[in-house]
This record gives C-alpha cells, sequence and structure tokens, in this order.
C-alpha cells in the first residue's frame, strides 16, 4: 500500500489543477456560446388600424327633409362628414412546416471528403428549389447524420433519422458496405433510401424487383463501370497484365472481382490480388511485391483520399512506374500535385462523373459549385445535386411526404439529367447514366470515353 | 527487379516497422518493469506524439525536426500529468484497478482527439522529398531519418540502462522493489521517471512515423496490440527482449504480407502472441515466475 504522503496534493499542484481547471471551463463557455444556434424565426402577425375620412355629399331637394329639423325652402346642398374606421387585419400566414429528408454520409473520417462535396451537391439543390418555393410549397431540409464509413454507424444513423427525426425518406449512404447493412432497415421501416454513389453490385442485386422496393440507385453500378474500364484498358491501351489492390470491403472486392471477369474475357493475366483494410496506411509490402511481378497496370479498389494519396506516394518511393487504374478517386485534391508534377502520367479510371464534360448544362453546374464552394464538383457532389433533383420530383409527384406515397411515385420515375441525358427508374429501381473514362494526359485530367449503359 | 532486390526491400521496410514498434514496446516492458502497470494507454501516447507533430509543423509552420522534439517534449509533459492523476493512485493496487486506470486513459485521450480533430485523417508533410536508391533497393528520405532515428534512440537508450545510475536504478526497481529501499534509491521517483521515459519513447515512435503513413485518432491501437505482441514475445520486463522481440513481428509483418498476403500481415502479431503463450508463456527472455 502506498503512503497517504505519496498520493496526497501538494500545495504546487493544487494550485495547477485550480488553474487547468479555470482554464477548461473559460474554454468551455467560450466555444458552447459560439456554437449556439441563431434566434429562432418568429411568425408575424401584423394589425393595420387604417383611419378613414369619408366625405359624403348629399344634395337634397326642396321639400326633402334631412336629419335637421328644418325645413329647407331652396336647394341647400349639405355637407355630411362621416368618419368611417376601417380596421385591416393583416395575418401573415404561419409558413407550411418543411418537408424533412434525412442525410446520411461519411462526413468525417477516411471518407470524409466525399461526405462533405456530397452534402454540398445536397444543399445545393435543395437551396436552388427552396428559392423558386419549395415543392407543395414546403421547404426542404436536410437533416445530416454522419455514419464515418462505418456499417454499423450508418445503421444508428439511419435508425434516428427514421424514428427520431421522423423524415420521409433518407438520401445516403454514399458507400457500399454502410447501405448493404441499412437496405433491411429501410425495407422493415417502409422509407425510401436513395443513395446516389454506393456502387456494389451486391447492392444492385436486391433493388427494385430483385427483392427491396424501397432502395433506389440513380447511379452506375461497378459492374457496369468497370466492364467500360476494361473495354478501354484491355482493347484500348492494351495491358495484358495487371496486379489488383483493394480494400476488404464489398466495394473493393466487387471492383476486384468484376475486373477478375473482365481481364478472363480479354485473355489479360491478373499477377496478383490483394485485400488491404479500409483506412490501411501501410501499402510498402504490397506494392514491393508488384514492383517485382512488374504488371503493366495497377488495379485499384480503394475508397479514401489519404489512402489513394499514400499509395501513390509509397509507389513512387518505391520506385514503381507502373500506371494505376480501376477505381479510385482520381479527383481527390492529394493527387492534384502528383498530376502537375507529371508523376502520373497514363493513370485512369472511371468515374460516375466528371466536371470536364460540356454537355448539357454541366458547365453551368460547375461554376455554381466553384462560386458557392470554391472547389471543383466531385462526382458525390454532382449525384448528390441530382438525387436532390429526383427526390423533389418525386415528392411533387406523390402530393406529399408520405413514405409510401413517395415510393410508389419514385417507381419508374423519369429525370432529365444535367447533363443532358433523360433518366428513368427501370424495374430494378435502377438509373443509367454515363460513366466516364479519365485519364492523366501531360499533366492534365482528359475524359476519353463516356459510355452508356446498359452494357451488355 | 530481381528476387534478391525485392526480399531486400521487404528486408528493409520491416526494419522500419521494428524500429517504431521496438520503441513502443519498449517504453511498454520498462513501464511493466518498474512500475508493474499494463499501460493499454501506451498506443495513445503514440498516436499523440504523431498529432503534436502533425501541430508543430502543419499548423505552427515548424521545420519536421524541431516538430518531433517538440512533439517528444510535449508527450513527457502529458506523461507528468497522467502519472500525477492517473498512474500513481493506481500503483500498487488490484490487477483490475491498473488494468481499467489505464484503460480509461486510452479511452479519454483517443476520445478527445477524436472530438478535437475528427476522424478524418491528416498528412504531415515535412518537405523532405526525394528517395534513395541503393543496390536496387528504395528508401525514401522520410524513412530513412526514422529508421535512423529510431535506431539510434534504441542505442541511446540501452547505453542508459547500462551505464548510468539512473538508467541502472531503473534495472534495479525492476528486479527488486524492497530491495531498493535499503540501497537508498526511492522507487517512486525512478516510477515517475520510467513512466515518462516509455511515453516519451512512445511520442518518439509516433512522431517519426507521422510523415510516413496518415495519422488518425484511433492509430494508436493497432499499433498497441503488435507492441503487445513484442512484450509478450519478448518477455514483460526485458529491455533486451522488446528488440529481438520486434526485429521479429517487424521483419515477419513485411515478409508476410509481401510473400503471402496482405490481409494476414496484421494477423501475425497475434499469431505469435498465441504460438508465444502455447509455447513459452514467460517469453523469450522473460522471468518464469508465477503470478497467482
Amino acid at each position: 500500500m502506498l503512503s497517504k504522503r505519496y498520493l496526497a496534493i501538494t500545495k504546487v499542484e493544487a494550485t495547477l489543477l485550480i488553474l487547468v481547471i479555470i482554464l477548461a471551463a473559460v474554454a468551455g463557455v467560450g466555444f458552447w456560446q459560439a456554437a449556439t444556434v441563431a434566434p429562432p424565426t418568429t411568425t408575424v402577425t401584423m394589425v393595420e388600424t387604417k383611419t378613414m375620412t369619408q366625405t359624403v355629399t348629399t344634395t337634397l331637394a326642396p321639400g326633402e327633409a334631412a336629419t335637421v329639423t328644418k325645413t329647407i325652402t331652396q336647394p341647400v346642398t349639405v355637407t355630411v362628414t362621416e368618419t368611417k374606421v376601417l380596421t385591416t387585419t393583416v395575418t401573415v400566414a404561419k409558413p407550411l412546416p418543411p418537408i424533412k429528408i434525412g442525410f446520411t454520409a461519411p462526413m468525417t473520417g477516411a471518407g470524409a471528403f466525399y461526405g462533405q462535396q456530397a452534402y454540398w451537391g445536397a444543399q445545393m439543390a435543395f437551396d436552388e428549389i427552396n428559392a423558386k418555393g419549395g415543392v407543395l410549397g414546403r421547404q426542404l431540409t436536410l437533416i445530416v447524420e454522419d455514419h464515418r464509413g462505418a456499417p454499423a454507424e450508418a445503421v444508428s444513423a439511419v435508425e434516428k433519422l427514421i424514428n427520431i427525426d421522423q423524415v420521409c425518406l433518407i438520401i445516403g449512404t454514399f458507400f457500399s458496405s454502410p447501405t448493404l447493412a441499412v437496405m433491411p432497415i429501410v425495407e422493415k421501416a417502409g422509407v425510401v433510401l436513395i443513395d446516389p454513389v454506393a456502387s456494389s453490385p451486391l447492392i444492385y442485386n436486391q433493388t427494385g424487383a430483385r427483392g427491396n422496393k424501397w432502395v433506389f440507385k440513380p447511379n452506375p453500378s461497378d459492374t457496369l463501370m468497370v466492364k467500360a474500364l476494361a473495354k478501354f484498358i484491355f482493347d484500348v491501351k492494351g495491358y495484358r497484365s495487371i496486379s489488383l489492390i483493394a480494400e476488404d470491403t464489398d466495394f473493393g472486392r466487387g471492383v476486384v472481382n468484376t475486373l477478375e471477369v473482365e481481364a478472363a474475357k480479354y485473355g489479360v493475366k491478373v499477377l496478383s490480388k490483394d485485400f488491404v483494410e479500409r483506412g490501411a496506411t501501410d501499402f510498402t509490402a504490397v506494392l514491393t511485391k508488384i514492383k517485382g511481378l512488374k504488371p503493366d497496370a495497377i488495379g485499384l479498389g480503394i475508397t479514401g483520399t489519404a489512402q489513394i494519396e499514400l499509395i501513390v506516394k509509397q509507389s513512387k518511393e518505391l520506385g514503381i512506374r507502373v500506371p494505376l487504374s480501376g477505381r479510385y478517386d482520381m479527383f481527390a485534391p492529394e493527387l492534384k500535385p502528383f498530376i502537375e508534377a507529371g508523376e502520373a502520367e497514363g493513370f485512369n479510371t472511371v468515374t460516375p462523373y466528371s466536371p470536364l464534360y460540356e454537355g448539357g448544362r454541366n458547365p453551368d453546374f460547375v461554376k455554381a459549385f466553384r462560386a458557392r464552394t470554391g472547389q471543383e464538383p466531385h462526382w458525390n457532389a454532382f449525384l448528390a445535386y441530382e438525387a436532390a433533383y429526383i427526390v423533389a420530383k418525386a415528392i411533387e409527384k406523390a402530393g406529399s411526404d408520405d413514405r409510401s406515397a413517395i415510393r410508389s411515385a419514385m417507381e419508374g420515375l423519369e429525370y432529365e439529367s444535367v447533363t443532358g441525358l433523360k433518366l428513368k427508374f427501370d424495374q430494378n429501381n435502377q438509373m443509367f447514366p454515363y460513366c466516364y473514362i479519365i485519364e492523366v494526359k501531360d499533366r492534365k485530367l482528359v475524359v476519353q470515353v463516356i459510355e452508356t449503359a446498359p452494357l451488355k | 527487379m530481381s528476387a534478391e532486390a525485392i526480399f531486400a526491400q521487404h528486408l528493409v521496410n520491416g526494419l522500419l516497422l521494428s524500429g517504431i514498434y521496438g520503441l513502443v514496446a519498449v517504453g511498454l516492458t520498462l513501464i511493466y518493469g518498474v512500475l508493474e502497470i499494463v499501460n493499454f494507454a501506451h498506443g495513445e501516447f503514440y498516436m499523440l506524439g504523431a498529432y503534436f507533430t502533425f501541430i508543430a509543423s502543419s499548423w505552427l509552420g515548424l521545420p519536421y525536426y524541431i516538430s518531433v522534439a517538440l512533439a517528444v517534449a510535449f508527450s513527457a509533459i502529458i506523461a507528468l500529468f497522467v502519472e500525477r492523476g492517473a498512474i500513481r493512485p493506481i500503483t500498487g493496487r488490484s490487477f483490475e484497478s491498473k488494468v481499467l486506470g489505464t484503460f480509461a486513459i486510452s479511452m479519454i485521450l483517443a476520445n478527445t482527439v477524436l472530438l478535437l480533430f475528427t476522424a478524418t485523417p491528416r498528412t504531415v508533410r515535412t518537405g523532405l522529398a526525394g528517395t534513395i536508391e541503393f543496390a536496387g533497393v528504395f528508401f525514401s528520405v522520410e524513412r530513412v531519418l526514422a529508421l535512423l532515428a529510431g535506431y539510434l534512440a534504441f542505442f541511446a537508450l540501452h547505453l542508459f540502462l547500462q551505464r548510468t545510475r539512473l538508467g541502472k536504478a531503473i534495472r534495479a526497481v525492476a528486479q527488486n522493489r524492497e530491495a531498493c529501499y535499503v540501497v537508498g534509491i526511492d522507487p517512486h521517483r525512478i516510477a515517475r521517471l520510467t513512466f515518462t521515459l516509455g511515453i516519451g519513447l512512445a511520442g518518439l515512435a509516433g512522431a517519426l512515423i507521422a510523415p510516413i503513413f496518415s495519422i488518425e485518432p484511433s492509430m494508436g491501437q493497432a499499433v498497441v496490440l503488435k507492441a503487445f505482441a513484442i512484450v509478450i514475445v519478448g518477455g514483460f520486463g526485458s529491455v533486451k527482449g522488446a528488440a529481438v522481440a520486434a526485429l521479429i513481428v517487424g521483419l515477419g509483418e513485411s515478409l508476410v504480407g509481401g510473400y503471402i498476403s496482405a490481409t494476414l500481415k496484421d494477423g501475425l502479431a497475434f499469431l505469435i502472441i498465441i504460438l508465444v503463450l502455447i509455447l513459452r508463456p514467460q517469453g523469450i527472455f522473460g522471468r518464469a515466475t508465477r503470478v497467482l
């Protein structure tokens, strides 16, 4: 047992402790005040009182009596002044309650960049719609929940949105594994989930007529996108061998599976296949192995902007000169210095959107987004923007914010994309917008091919 | 690239991991040896070292070397506070109190950083670009630095423990606490010093690794498990054991990741723990004592 003297607080320690507590309290109060919400909006009832003086002139005929006891012998003009008091009550009607739309995305964590972009996209769309009067005379509001990329947290987020916030539908989750985790939940609760970004084929195998009628996918699946990419890299670029690195998630495994199938079709050899954990930081062992195998390209199935930066950085450190292909984020801001320095020549990928596309209303969208956020729109932003408009259209068509009515309205919904393409949900609740094959050429991103689907 | 060069590359990558894991593990083993506390919060101090480096280099714009020094200094300062507030009261208490105490510290530190910095990974940029090539093996400047600094620190620690009075006092307390009173060594003072030293080493490891991999609040949890594997293999309380075991685990992880599968490389540490506990529970250099 330790002596009491050893554990007793000395005078110096006591002073320090009190100082720290005071500092912490001050900082805490400061933070709390800074975070206090703005004053709530008030409903205004205006009462206007107008006093009107009306002058009534009556000409009395001879012999006609006015209310004065006077007999008039000749025409007299009597001016009667009446004072009328008019009370006008102008009540500014309390606005109809807003329509609550749930939104869950990776706002923090390895995918924070995507969540942020998605939020910007959706909010921009809703601001535009609200400025024009909203939907059914009601304003659309987003209720945001962060799932950090983890399926378990996505489940909590979705349950909170459904049960506590009582949203009429959910835009989310933007990641494949979390969406797969919440799909049974939204089906059971009877709430539409529209996920405009997640791309694992496992999701698409279950939507619409294939099982889950409450999940809608307006974006192309990895099966379609990787098929389009495979045609480009194996046919056009002529890669004969490839090494695969993917994250150990439904997304990563889906990309690898499809790439393997496609490689077999084109007679391309898969030299290695490695899975890393989501958010992994150490790719040195895998990259060293790949360096020895000397493939024509490295096929990736990686989310996470930090991850792609580390892969490029560590490849460079190991002296690997093999181009990166597959599905990863070529628009990640962390990659810009590498692209501009000429260290990413020949890198290519397939994406569901490119800000470089000049068709339709895309250039206007890009300009507006840039003006609003100071950044280029990522596919997460664009697809969330489109999803928000699809949602508004569905609510309009349903005529209410009733959850089942929205679902029925969304089935088979037609929507004209910002790119100009006319889209419609098919019997599997899927839409087929463009896929873009993007390559780095001369230190710049170039759109090489645009594919429409469904591809055979 | 030839097979020998690939193997050499894996070895070099593994040596870096060994150095970093070793620094973390040796702190853990010292703290156990002297304070008889299993420090479950050790990974969080490694993480704090990385975050202090991030703050110093990215927010304050200081050069990398100074950031590392500051990170170690701040880790030591935090260690003093933690020691006074959380470690001292649990020293000498039951095993459950010690475990819960350090576990609580771990939770508090990890979640405070999560709250302040969010889970988004951060990158520490050192401005030290460049790769050195030697006999077909590639080293980035940052890794070379981390390797050298790590092993230098290890060597300095060895000299400190073997040659200086204070170092010998630390070893004395680890050997036999009661006897120290007889020869005039204050175990409490030595305990404070050892804790600060152990945390400082973990902070240094975090500071060195920060520019190589990105940092995020849960980075300590993965590393502390490997540090535990090393300490178990080497024997609780043995610095020599920690050094040898660090080489085994670090090199093993790199070779498994390169030749077998990247998914399995993190599992190797656990596999080793199980094997050692079955075959030689006290570790290679551990004392075969019975706790109960």
